[in-house]
């Protein structure tokens, strides 16, 4: 799990350690949930956010 | 009165738009001081659009339904040469040289627009408590909530000031204040109504849509602002069905879904009560109600919120140095924002997509989905924890846990009135179909206004 509060202060982030700590609370459980069904997606599959070359080349 | 029932007494003669914009001007002034709903309002261009839609229908130009209505737009649609905040300093000098794409329609189609509406600070939270534009309050009891972030557009929209408002909603911002407030409010498809010209708050959850007095005005308004705009690059090349549903409108043989786990889970008594009755009541109608189990619904709503920190964080992160623009909880989220590693918003936008994909069979076996808007009714001003079944909730995650999947996959949800608590505030229903199938879900919800599902008008005076 990421260690919050390195990440924090090495993006220079100026707060106090008792609101890290509820950030990383709340980042946590939202990791939780992520990174277990992360190692079960296919490489295959792209972000839901798509890049089109052609902009007039839409369904 | 609502919105069809104005424009019919408009070519009826029995009125005029300017009467009718004077009388909406008229409410605001005596209540907005109490509901502070409106940011700002523009008595004189109004008075003067309403005078042009008499004479245009007076000589026979009838741009439809909206022509000469008086609606009002949550502050974060553009409109040309007025200043437009998003409920933050960020933007207080913010005038844009044009109009957003909604506003270009509403426009065309003849509305008078009043006024611009507050709204929870950037669009980003759901009480509109905006520390800097002060809080939206709720008509049906002024000491609650409206719910956000469009509360000021659910404010009005309940308290007869419009007839109908322009939300966005991100995780619930549209469905959130018309659960709150007891009007109908409508989040479209992703792509179906243009983003152009509004301040986004996340690029790939953003949805603009109406707040109503009632379910066939929300599918007249959608019809007016619904189609391809080739300036958002979201927008979906799908023509525009007819979304108003016909009179005495039949859901006999619609199969509802009703998930059994997660959106009956930890929510207020009144509010399943009455959600329930309002399911049996579309089965005494002839839907048939089918139990079902969906997909994944906690990991959509991580995925949702890992999203909108990452966007949201990347949109304001020129503005982070000045960290006095931002109330404590909107700047709290945009910190959190901010650390979170590219790669969890890569993977959340990955998982979104096998998300979609898993959720689309279910439409071969229902054709919508019914379930509670919210788990609770609103919360007090300042209020930020309630208890909800034995656990304590921050309200911000109690009033979009319902929500925020539909705007992960992108779906059409409208919430609806289904009833009153004993304190008197309104509770909400909300039904979801597959994507652009807003004429369905919005059939579902008239035929259940027409057979009494709903709640008396909001008593302000």
């Amino acid at each position: 799990m990421t260690d919050w509060h390195a990440v924090a202060q090495a993006r220079g982030v100026k707060i106090s350690e008792s609101e890290i700590e509820r950030m990383a609370e709340a980042l946590r459980r939202l990791e939780e949930v992520l990174q277990p069904v992360v190692h079960d997606l296919p490489h295959s599959l792209d972000p839901a956010i798509t890049f089109r070359a052609d902009p007039g080349d839409t369904e | 009165v609502t919105l069809r029932q104005a424009a019919e007494a408009l070519r009826k003669r029995q009125l005029s738009s300017v009467e009718l914009t004077q009388a909406a001007l008229t409410r605001i002034e005596r209540l907005n001081p109490a509901l502070n709903a409106f940011l700002s309002v523009f008595p004189q261009s109004a008075l003067e659009r309403a005078a042009r839609a008499d004479r245009e229908l007076a000589a026979g130009k009838d741009c439809g339904p909206l022509h000469g209505i008086p609606i009002g737009l949550k502050d974060l649609f553009d409109m040309r040469g007025v200043r437009t905040t998003a409920g933050s300093p960020v933007y207080e000098n913010y005038v844009p040289a044009q109009d957003s794409a909604v506003v270009e329609k509403l426009e065309g189609a003849g509305a008078v627009i009043v006024g611009k509406l507050n709204l929870h600070e950037l669009a980003y939270g759901i009480t509109s408590s905006n520390p800097h534009y002060g809080a939206v309050h709720n008509p049906w009891i002024l000491d609650r909530i409206p719910g956000g972030s469009s509360g000021g557009s659910g404010a009005a929209v309940a308290a007869d000031l419009v007839f109908a408002a322009m939300g966005s909603d991100t995780g619930g911002s549209i469905r959130v204040p018309a659960a709150f407030c007891g009007t109908v409010g409508l989040k479209p498809t992703y792509g179906r109504v243009s983003r152009f010209g509004t301040i986004p708050l996340a690029f790939s959850l953003d949805h603009m849509g109406p707040l109503t007095r009632d379910v066939r005005d929300a599918g007249i308004v959608l019809n007016l602002i619904a189609g391809f705009d080739a300036r958002d690059a979201s927008s979906a090349r799908r023509a525009v069905p007819d979304h108003v549903p016909a009179p005495g409108c039949s859901i006999r043989g619609v199969r509802i879904g009703l998930p059994e786990t997660f959106f009956f889970e930890r929510l207020e008594a009144e509010v399943d009560s009455a959600v329930r009755g309002a399911v049996a009541r579309a089965a005494s109608l002839g839907a048939e109600i089918i139990p079902i189990d969906l997909p994944e619904i906690a990991a959509l709503n991580a995925v949702g919120q890992i999203i909108l920190l990452a966007e949201a964080a990347a949109l304001m992160q020129p503005h982070l140095e000045n960290r006095e623009r931002f109330g404590a909880d909107v700047l709290e989220l945009l910190q959190q924002g901010g650390l979170l590693p590219a790669t969890d918003y890569i993977n959340a936008q990955r998982l979104r997509r096998k998300l979609c994909q898993q959720f689309r069979p279910l439409w071969k076996s229902v054709d919508c989905l019914t379930i509670p808007s919210t788990p609770m009714t609103a919360p007090r001003i300042g209020e930020t924890a309630i208890h909800l079944g034995g656990a304590e909730e921050k309200v911000r995650a109690a009033a979009t846990r319902f929500m925020r999947p539909f705007n992960v996959l992108g779906l059409p949800a409208v919430s609806i009135p289904c009833g009153l608590s004993a304190t008197g505030l309104p509770i909400g229903l909300q039904i979801a179909g597959p994507a652009f199938h807003e004429s369905l879900i919005l059939r579902v919800a008239a035929a259940l206004e027409d057979a009494g599902v709903g709640i008396p008008p909001c008593p302000i005076e």
